[in-house]
């Protein structure tokens, strides 16, 4: 069992992000969400603070990405920007979580380019609420050519990376 | 996460996935991006695997292989007495020099194991993971400190060959012995002029020869008495044994002494007499594998084979009869034994207090154990604790002048 005090205050700052912006992406939303929720999203935050290697994060923020698409009603205001930056800095958070023990020590460069990484990935986000308040209703037309793109890229990508070379380039 | 979120949007017609979604499509793509074409290769390089207690090694990673590893966490597991820099023995760093040196600085004699550490690398923009992979252990030899001990006493019965003590025996040393008539075989250069010249008869000076002598170290393993704190700490009785043993020995093999040592306690090591660099050597890598007996201890005769001319040190806490007992026989049979106290001062309060169960079975014992060292200065042994430079000089020169009379030895 780890002593507490042998913990790095970069882990513990870490995993108190990991535990507390996921919850509060969630209970931001207009919407009063069932207390069963709630508490199924904030043990889901605070598991994956403790154990932030394991799967549990991933499906947090599904959770309220999903809670946002699904149940508030007019999701597409300003305050969605900041939920859509709480949840990007929960995954730098848990990246930087995952990469050791909570005695390790966060190198302070390794932090800063994920700080610096971290705002660059969120750029997207406000470029496609633009692209959506700017359409209004229009946007949906665009959605599934723009859900398929995005997937024949990723497939792409990733079928490049893993395919095996020929017998004749190895030859 | 960017996919499910993507198709999600696109499924429920929900405008505000798009945007949620967005900021994990950057690191999914440039991490597949970043995918490593080889597995790499690690191994754990050592600065020195042999060094004093209190020096420093570093433990260098190097990873080969593959050029697409931009972090490295390293998680060494915490070995009693070995300290990390840094100090949580965990590192998260981005890949380069830094990664690749941690600081260790064994602060105990012995033989830690080090090394069996966990690595885990991973790719940009966390694409990818390798490990972790748990790494090969290695041992380091870590030699007691050579505490400052030095001695001008003179051993009681030196009986080698050529050494640094004055023998009782005529020879051809320095110091004075007295004067004779020449006899054919004498040195010229041994002529005393002005005795021969008021005599009318040739006379010669004598001195007395210098020999070495024979020193066994026993090193009393029974048991290990108080917590050792490591070289900054408080030392345990074993640690003084050790510390002490390995000065000793040091300091009679710079004079040309055979040193031969003898570890009373589990493996039962022995060292035979022998002198030199490589022989200290010897000892000093015998005194790190010393380990103390966990186990009860039978009152069993010791047999230390010790024969005379030899000047035994016995390092011990004394708290068991075995060795009590054989220091008693050696010196009752007239060999010179030197015990050195290697208890030193034992806090009550870590025992609860005097009043406590534990301290109070302790000053009992502490009770008989100055009875048994009141019996064994009786019988002629010299016991004084452990205190560094000079430690055993006054008890060495009253054997000295002990082994001048003629003495009823025990066969």
């Amino acid at each position: 069992m780890t002593s507490w005090r042998s913990w790095s205050r970069s882990q513990v700052a870490c995993r108190i992000l990991l535990a507390v912006l996921p919850s509060v992406a969630f209970l931001v939303a207009p919407v009063q969400p069932p207390v069963l929720l709630v508490l199924l999203v904030v043990g889901a935050s605070c598991a994956w603070a403790v154990l932030p290697e394991l799967p549990v994060g991933p499906l947090v923020l599904l959770t309220v990405m999903g809670w946002w698409a699904l149940k508030v009603p007019d999701p597409v205001r300003p305050g969605v920007l900041l939920v859509a930056l709480a949840l990007t800095g929960a995954h730098v958070a848990g990246l930087l979580a995952a990469y050791g023990p909570v005695r390790a020590a966060l190198d302070r460069r390794l932090v800063t380019m994920w700080v610096r990484r971290g705002l660059l990935a969120y750029v997207p986000a406000p470029v496609a609420y633009a692209v959506v308040v700017g359409h209004g209703e229009g946007v949906q037309p665009l959605m599934w050519p723009l859900a398929v793109g995005v997937l024949a890229v990723l497939g792409l990508v990733v079928g490049m990376q893993f395919r095996e070379p020929s017998d004749a380039e190895t030859s | 996460m960017a996919a499910a979120g993507l198709v999600g949007a696109a499924l429920a017609g929900s405008p505000v996935l798009l945007v949620l979604a967005a900021p994990f499509l950057v690191p999914a793509l440039l991490g597949l991006l970043g995918r490593p074409t080889s597995d790499p290769r690690l191994a754990l390089e050592l600065g020195g695997i042999r060094l004093h207690e209190g020096q420093g090694t570093t433990a260098t990673l190097q990873v080969t292989g593959t050029d697409r590893v931009e972090q490295v966490t390293r998680v060494l597991p915490r070995v009693a007495h070995v300290a990390t820099r840094p100090a949580s023995g965990a590192v998260s760093v981005l890949a380069g020099a830094d990664a690749s040196v941690v600081a260790l600085g064994p602060r105990r004699w012995g033989r830690p194991t080090v090394g069996d550490e966990q690595v885990a690398l991973t790719s940009a923009w966390a694409g990818y993971r390798h490990g972790p992979v748990r790494l090969s252990p290695q041992v380091l030899t870590v030699w007691p400190q050579a505490a400052p001990y030095d001695s001008t006493a003179e051993a009681p019965q030196p009986d080698g060959l050529v050494g640094a003590h004055r023998s009782r025996r005529v020879g051809s040393g320095t110091e004075f012995a007295g004067i004779r008539s020449f006899a054919p075989g004498d040195r010229l250069r041994r002529i005393s002029w002005p005795v021969s010249l008021r005599t009318r008869e040739l006379q010669v000076v004598t001195t007395r020869a210098e020999q070495d002598t024979s020193v066994l170290i026993v090193v009393d393993a029974l048991r290990d008495i108080g917590i050792s704190g490591g070289i900054d700490g408080r030392a345990s009785s074993l640690d003084l044994t050790v510390r002490a043993a390995s000065a000793l020995a040091d300091h009679h093999v710079r004079r040309g002494d055979r040193v031969g040592m003898r570890v009373v306690g589990p493996g039962d090591a022995r060292v035979p007499f022998g002198s030199g660099p490589r022989h200290l050597h010897r000892i000093t890598g015998t005194l790190t594998r010393v380990v103390a007996e966990t186990a009860s201890v039978p009152d069993q005769t010791l047999e230390l084979g010790v024969t005379g001319g030899s000047v035994v040190y016995v390092l011990s806490t004394m708290l068991h009869a075995p060795i009590v007992n054989a220091a008693a026989l050696l010196s009752a049979r007239g060999v010179p034994v030197v015990v050195i106290d290697t208890l030193g001062e034992r806090s009550l309060d870590e025992l609860g207090g005097r009043v406590s169960p534990a301290g109070l079975a302790w000053r009992m014992r502490m009770l008989e154990r100055s009875a048994l060292l009141q019996q064994l200065a009786a019988l002629g042994c010299p016991i004084v604790p452990w205190r560094g430079r000079g430690t055993v000089d006054e008890v060495l020169r009253q054997q000295s002048r002990r082994g001048q009379v003629p003495q009823v030895r025990v066969r």
